[in-house]
């Protein structure tokens, strides 16, 4: 539930509540890291609205009227929560503050309304260690603001990519914050490859899903991978977007290589042995960052490979739904489905035009992707909020995960008939913020396990 | 498919002097022709009733000169019918019917008027920022309400076009002015009471119309600039702005339409006037991400197949973007041609468009 927060213009130390909300003698007033003692009055005419006074609405660095949750704890009230969207490569404009990024934010922060509270982009520049307080952007009825609020309630991390993530100012800012302050992140990294398959294969109901997978390929485990699968693909364990990956097939005894080369073109070369292939491709490169992953026969619609980009997000309650499905077909030549590859995106009506087939796939689908988030998240023993999977299913009906991204690509909600999966994603992560965000505040040792 | 793929716009063609000409399109038409050629498409032109019938024939571009000859059926059909009472036809329903049967695409699927572009964009709360309050003008109480929130608003008629017959109305608190965009000099005219001035408007307005709330547009020596980007579908999910000019009012208008006297400006030389090179680098980089959001909503939100928008937006003096409208048979005169052999580029947009819907069916 929540209430609509308005400012009074004058001043008096004070926040009158609904009647409907029972006080236990709280004297303090909090708003993301900051609190302040304040009289608390109970007022029957108030119904769903809270209002707080010019002078303590200035204290809490409230931006401006919202609707809010409020969570009582034994002496405080918290208002918000106040939400934190973590990025970086912010430009000089406030019309355009991160870039050709700055709609999608501009989706993301718009989805609050539905959702109840405050949500604002920051970077580490924007922090004031010295008073608590952040410089945040606030995507309004107006457009982008800035505004000075406190350290947020939770933070959920949406960097770019792992050469930022990884740098050691945003480790310390990380740690920083979760550990001084207490602020709990959500989707803090990127996964890799490596330890997403380690971490599911001892869980026991994700591990039908996984495709046979090694680490540090040899020309050895090429040979032992091919000899058994008759395909198999390369990939760099902390890659995106498909880069780097080489997908290999023994065919009538010669051994075939897709790959994109480095101006982007897809192609394939064909070896009569093994090692020519290796002499080639891969003596001048070192394997030690790559996996190396069974190759799957994907079904095929109109002779072109299809899988699956299934999205997970955790709703108001904490509990992992499905937010949008969509099938990817690869480009006529192309070593895999992602879209900057020839790929292109389908709904599931327009690949499975018969309804008891699409509805039988779409359960099997969405068990495995709900199944997996779950063995991701009690593996890895963070909080995750949303989670892009990339699954296939080979020509014997089996499913099989290739891929778990904590920063899923939006690529497929491009297309027009999945616009309304585009908005559902981005209110439920907000809505999983909310729900963090009660939990810290009732159980604030929850963040130390 | 054995057939070549084929491609045919739809238009008004008109005869004069046994010479056949297609109106404000002619010369892009034939643009498009030579491309087509070097796609290896076949192309024609033809009219609602010319491929209603049932031995088809088109119009080709052959040896410099368009030449009626008979045609296969198209695979895509452009549409740029540029009378909305054709739309509104028994004939164009009977089209529509017809390429449903028959398989065949056709964009862009029919004019959308200005009210319903407002609704289906303003049901993305994101956009609001860059979206002027508009309403439905319905009766007095409408005119009021806006005319009390805003000092200038706008009275457009929906179905309007090349900035005709807009009127602009500006509260001076104890004044109504209203000035009209049709007629040139000394038209402004003087109200006590928005119960005049609704008056005034009731009988001058012909047809169902919004009324927006103004934007104070930046300028350049008093004259009102406005953008416009013409935006193109590269495939199902991506579209691409294919050129963006910056157009500046005539001295003695407050619209900017070339119809209406208004010049074509590079887009850069106005915003470099304004602000410095990096500011003005990331404003149109705004603009083309607005007009690409705009795009990208009307194709999923209206029904049937778009694959191109003229979209119009302004910079007001707080240098926000607005978005003031959008055409869906826009006008080709903001993408410059050069030469005779020179093809524009929203001319090869088109044609490649066709060809991406072609390879999708297949």
């Amino acid at each position: 539930m929540t209430y609509s927060l308005m400012i009074q213009e004058k001043e008096g130390n004070t926040i009158y509540l609904p009647s409907t909300v029972s006080l236990s003698g709280q004297t303090m007033a909090a708003f993301g890291s900051v609190s302040t003692p304040c009289r608390f009055v109970s007022s029957p005419l108030l119904d769903q609205q809270i209002i707080v006074t010019k002078d303590v609405a200035r204290r809490l660095y409230i931006p401006f009227a919202a609707d809010v949750h409020l969570v009582l704890d034994n002496d405080t009230a918290h208002l918000g929560p106040l939400v934190g969207i973590f990025t970086a490569g912010f430009t000089k404009s406030p019309l355009r503050p991160v870039g050709k990024r700055s709609f999608f934010f501009a989706k993301l922060l718009s989805q609050e309304k539905k959702v109840g509270g405050f949500a604002f982009l920051f970077g580490a520049h924007h922090i004031h260690w010295e008073t608590g307080t952040v410089t945040g952007y606030f995507y309004t009825e107006s457009g982008w603001v800035q505004r000075e609020v406190p350290l947020p309630t939770v933070i959920y991390n949406r960097l770019p990519n792992r050469r930022i993530e990884n740098s050691e100012t945003f480790q310390t800012i990380k740690e920083t914050l979760k550990n001084q302050y207490g602020i709990p992140w959500f989707n803090e990294n990127f996964f890799n490859k490596w330890e997403v398959y380690c971490l599911l294969k001892e869980h026991p109901h994700s591990r039908p899903y996984l495709p046979d997978t090694s680490l540090h390929p040899t020309a050895e485990t090429v040979q032992r991978f091919l000899d058994h699968y008759g395909e198999a693909y390369l990939k760099p364990a902390n890659g995106s977007l498909g880069f780097g990956i080489y997908h290999l097939v023994k065919k009538n005894g010669r051994y075939e290589c897709r790959f994109r080369d480095e101006h982007g073109y897809n192609r394939m070369r064909i070896f009569p042995t093994l090692s020519s292939l290796w002499q080639h491709l891969f003596s001048h490169q070192k394997l030690d960052h790559y996996i190396i992953q069974q190759g799957i026969r994907l079904i095929e619609v109109n002779g072109r490979k299809v899988d699956f980009r299934i999205h997970t997000n955790k709703n108001e309650q904490g509990v992992w739904q499905v937010s949008a499905v969509a099938a990817k077909i690869a480009g006529k030549r192309s070593v895999t489905t992602h879209m900057n590859n020839g790929g292109i995106v389908k709904t599931m009506e327009e690949i499975f035009p018969d309804a008891s087939v699409r509805q039988r796939i779409l359960k099997r689908l969405r068990d495995a992707a709900l199944t997996l988030s779950r063995g991701l998240e009690e593996q890895m023993g963070i909080a995750i909020g949303e989670i892009g999977f990339d699954i296939g299913l080979d020509q014997k009906q089996h499913i099989w995960m290739f891929e778990a991204n904590s920063k899923p690509g939006r690529s497929i909600f491009k297309h027009p008939k999945l616009k309304q999966d585009d908005e559902r994603t981005a209110m439920l992560s907000l809505a999983y913020a909310v729900y963090l965000s009660k939990k810290i505040i009732a159980e604030p040792e929850a963040l130390l396990q | 498919m054995n057939q070549q793929p084929t491609v045919a716009v739809l238009t008004e063609i008109f005869h004069k002097d046994s010479c056949v000409h297609f109106g404000s399109i002619h010369d892009f038409c034939e643009e498009l022709a030579n491309y087509s050629m070097q796609r290896q498409l076949i192309f024609y032109v033809t009219s609602l009733s010319m491929y209603l019938k049932n031995e088809k024939s088109g119009y080709r571009w052959i040896d410099g000169e368009w030449r009626e000859t008979e045609v296969p059926p198209a695979n895509v059909i452009y549409n740029r019918l540029h009378s909305r009472k054709a739309e509104h036809s028994y004939l164009f329903e009977q089209l529509i019917e017809q390429l449903k049967n028959e398989h065949v695409l056709m964009f862009n699927h029919r004019f959308l008027h200005k009210w319903e572009v407002h609704q289906y964009l303003s049901r993305h709360s994101y956009l609001h920022p860059y979206l002027p309050k508009t309403e439905l003008f319905r009766n007095k109480q409408t005119l009021d309400s806006v005319v009390e929130r805003f000092p200038v608003v706008f009275i457009k008629p929906i179905h309007g076009s090349q900035g005709r017959h807009i009127f602009r109305i500006e509260n001076k608190e104890t004044v109504f002015l209203l000035d009209y965009s049709t007629s040139m000099k000394d038209a402004v005219q003087q109200y006590a009471s928005t119960s005049e001035l609704f008056a005034a408007l009731k009988e001058r307005l012909k047809s169902a119309a919004i009324i927006q709330q103004g934007i104070d547009m930046q300028t350049i020596d008093g004259r009102s600039i406005d953008f416009r980007l013409l935006c193109h579908r590269v495939h199902d999910s991506e579209w691409r702005v294919t050129s963006a000019v910056a157009r500046m009012a005539n001295q003695e208008q407050f619209v900017a339409n070339l119809a209406r006297g208004g010049e074509i400006v590079p887009i850069d030389n106005v915003l470099q006037q304004w602000y410095e090179r990096r500011k003005a680098f990331q404003q149109k980089m705004l603009l083309k991400d607005i007009a690409i959001e705009v795009s990208t909503i009307l194709a999923s939100e209206a029904e049937g197949l778009y694959g191109e928008f003229g979209i119009d937006l302004a910079i007001d003096r707080e240098h926000k973007p607005w978005i003031i409208e959008v055409n869906t048979k826009p006008s080709k005169q903001t993408d410059m041609s050069i030469s005779k052999q020179f093809i524009r580029p929203s001319a090869k947009a088109i044609i490649d468009y066709c060809l991406s819907l072609i390879d999708e069916k297949e």
